[in-house]
């Protein structure tokens, strides 16, 4: 899951994004509000964090240009504005969520996993597929009521596949949500997750589509 | 006691009304002593004349004879009656035997029996008698007393009903001050709405004008104190948010080296936010100041060789080279302690925005009236356009990735002004960094 963090301080910046990492996401941070707007316009993110006060460009302004472009990815706002009337401007600005500073960084990740998951028109917190479970907070995976021990990448391409089941995703689209900035991507890496998860769960549930990418069908029911 | 407006009103035109009332029974009194002595005067003149007609027949032989007294102010009239020998012939019960008076025609005064008479004598057509009228001082003053006293009779019940009025009449009149007492009274706390001056009478709008004036002064320091605590409450979230956001990294971390960069940082937040509250109180001290306490001198030089001598490890540890121009002694007017945080602020920032190996400079110069400090830079700068804003609360500079509390700038400014001095940010030496003059009048 690739979350574009969006702060410009840098002690909390540096934490939020090490926070996400370790719950498993990949963050791109940038520090004001043009890097975000051209960081928006690039890439495909499954969320926002968003602060307000930004250099450069007004983080309500960054979010109404991204809705202004049809960019629907669930944006999280990250403030100190904490009346009323701030938060209800945030959310008709075409915010999803709303947090105020000092938050707790399990609330943080927990919400944003909501806002993914209902972005993904998807009920259920756990992601289950014939016999296969995944539950994104617990950060776990069982097969045939077994658990399975998968280490984060593992676990963040499975998760994004199962999110997309049905449709096929590119090498590309999976490094990216892989990968933040300034991560080294080793090449290979992504067949190299796959061929893992085959093993440890079942050969036939991700389908290699030739040329294009991956998918995990999705189940008749 | 207490001043009241309407007993004040109440003696004053109380005063003025009994002192034109008894000028006017004083003057009535002058008035009616003159007519009634002139009137009277010709009435003596008259009863001379009368007496002197009727002696042509009614006195036969040389006798003194004394008319009986019959009436109530006869004691108070009283006439002779002589022959040219000296002898007299007649007189009134009240008159005495000797001369009325020695003038032998014409008004005089005369003292008798230690009263005082008006008199008049004449003699008669054939100048054989003399006739001498006379009649106490006392009816004339008595007559005038009385006409002038008459005139102040009415005063017994009117002064009394006139105070009633006045006070009743006074108190209407002073209605209009009374409510906007009453409606300064009736306010909540926090009201600071202008009074309505639109039906305050022309003499008490000068008071509600000063009431609006002081709501409107109030109103605006309350809402700069209250922005003050809102901004800087907010202000300190974001430290905080860091510090809790990192403790909790720290917490999770997976391993040695995660754990003790995030620990690192939660001790970096923890800086950061301490150094924000001390900027914090040390505007919030200076906000409510206006003055200094005059008389004072601050030598700039030894000032600034104290400031960098301060900040020349924390320069060091960044290895920028800080650095102070030889000068003299400049003494300035002004308050040694603020000075002091003025140019430590200035230093920080100096330190704070040059990167590693860069250099900054102090310099104080003496020149004509004034004495300029100068600290320059060669870090970032800041871009022309946003130098006014740079003395904003909370301003940050951009693309710094440096972390200042965003008040230092607005605290030298503050403590500027105070000295009457002007800060100016132009671009440093060789049009890079930062060259933040700082011109304090030499004289108070």
């Amino acid at each position: 899951m690739k979350v574009l963090l969006v702060e410009d301080d840098r002690l909390l910046g540096d934490g939020i994004r090490a926070g996400l990492m370790q719950a498993g996401f990949a963050v791109d941070w940038t520090q004001d509000g043009r890097a975000a707007e051209s960081a928006l316009t690039a890439e495909a993110y499954d969320a926002v964090v968003l602060d307000l006060g930004l250099p450069r460009l007004s983080g309500m302004e960054v979010l109404a240009r991204a809705r202004a472009a049809r960019n629907a990815v669930p944006v999280l706002i990250l403030t100190a504005r904490d009346t009323v009337p701030d938060r209800i401007a945030g959310l008709d600005a075409g915010a999803d969520d709303y947090l105020v500073k000092p938050f707790d960084l399990g609330e943080l990740q927990a919400r944003l996993r909501a806002l993914i998951r209902r972005a993904g028109h998807q009920a259920e917190p756990v992601l289950e597929h014939g016999a296969l479970r995944l539950d994104p907070a617990a950060r776990s995976v069982s097969w045939q009521g077994r658990p399975v021990d998968l280490s984060a990448r593992e676990f963040a391409v499975l998760h994004a596949l199962l999110l997309g089941a049905g449709r096929v995703l590119s090498k590309a689209q999976l490094e990216e949500k892989l990968y933040g900035w300034g991560e080294e991507i080793e090449s290979n890496a992504v067949e190299v997750f796959v061929h893992h998860l085959r093993r440890k769960l079942a050969p036939e549930l991700i389908r290699t589509v030739r040329g294009v990418g991956y998918m995990i069908p999705r189940v008749a029911e | 006691m207490t001043p009241s407006l309407r007993r004040r009103l109440l003696v004053l035109l109380l005063g003025t009304v009994l002192a034109a009332w008894l000028a006017t029974a004083l003057f009535t009194y002058f008035d009616a002593r003159h007519e009634i002595g002139e009137m009277l005067d010709t009435h003596l003149a008259q009863s001379a004349g009368l007496i002197a007609a009727q002696l042509e027949h009614e006195i036969e032989d040389d006798r003194e004879e004394a008319v009986p007294r019959q009436y109530k102010y006869e004691r108070k009239i009283a006439f002779q009656v002589w022959d040219r020998k000296g002898r007299l012939l007649l007189r009134s019960a009240s008159a005495p035997e000797s001369r009325l008076q020695s003038r032998p025609e014409g008004y005089g005064d005369a003292v008798i029996d230690g009263k005082r008479w008006r008199i008049f004598s004449r003699w008669d057509e054939r100048r054989h008698y003399l006739v001498q009228v006379g009649e106490r001082y006392e009816f004339r003053e008595e007559l005038a007393q009385s006409v002038a006293g008459h005139l102040l009779h009415p005063l017994y019940f009117a002064l009394p009903a006139l105070a009633l009025l006045i006070w009743l009449a006074v108190g209407a009149g002073l209605a209009p001050l009374a409510g906007v007492a009453r409606e300064v009274a009736r306010r909540a706390p926090d009201n600071l709405a202008p009074l309505d001056a639109g039906r305050s009478p022309r003499e008490v709008l000068p008071l509600v004008g000063a009431l609006n004036a002081l709501f409107a002064r109030l109103k605006d320091s309350l809402e700069q104190e209250r922005r003050f605590t809102a901004d800087a409450a907010h202000e300190l979230r974001t430290p905080l948010a860091a510090v809790k956001t990192q403790a909790q990294v720290a917490l999770g971390a997976r391993d040695e080296a995660e754990r003790g960069r995030a620990l690192e940082n939660v001790v970096a937040g923890a800086d950061r936010a301490a150094r924000l509250t001390e900027q914090l109180l040390v505007l919030a001290r200076l906000d409510p100041q206006t003055a200094l306490a005059p008389g004072q001198r601050v030598d700039l030089q030894a000032l600034a060789e104290q400031g960098v001598a301060e900040t020349a490890s924390a320069a060091a540890a960044k290895s920028v080279e800080l650095g102070l121009a030889a000068g003299a002694a400049a003494p300035v007017p002004g308050d040694a302690v603020l000075l002091a945080v003025l140019l430590r602020n200035l230093l920080d920032n100096a330190v704070r925005y040059t990167p590693p190996g860069g250099e900054a400079e102090v310099s104080v110069q003496s020149v004509p009236d004034a004495v300029l400090l100068t600290v320059t830079d060669n870090g970032p700068g800041i871009p022309p356009d946003e130098r006014a804003s740079a003395f904003e609360r909370f301003r940050r500079v951009l693309g710094s990735g440096e972390e200042g509390s965003g008040l230092g700038l607005s605290i030298v400014r503050r403590i500027a002004d105070l000295h009457r001095a002007a800060v100016s940010l132009e671009t440093g030496p060789g049009g890079r960094g930062l060259k933040v003059e700082v011109r304090f009048p030499s004289r108070p």
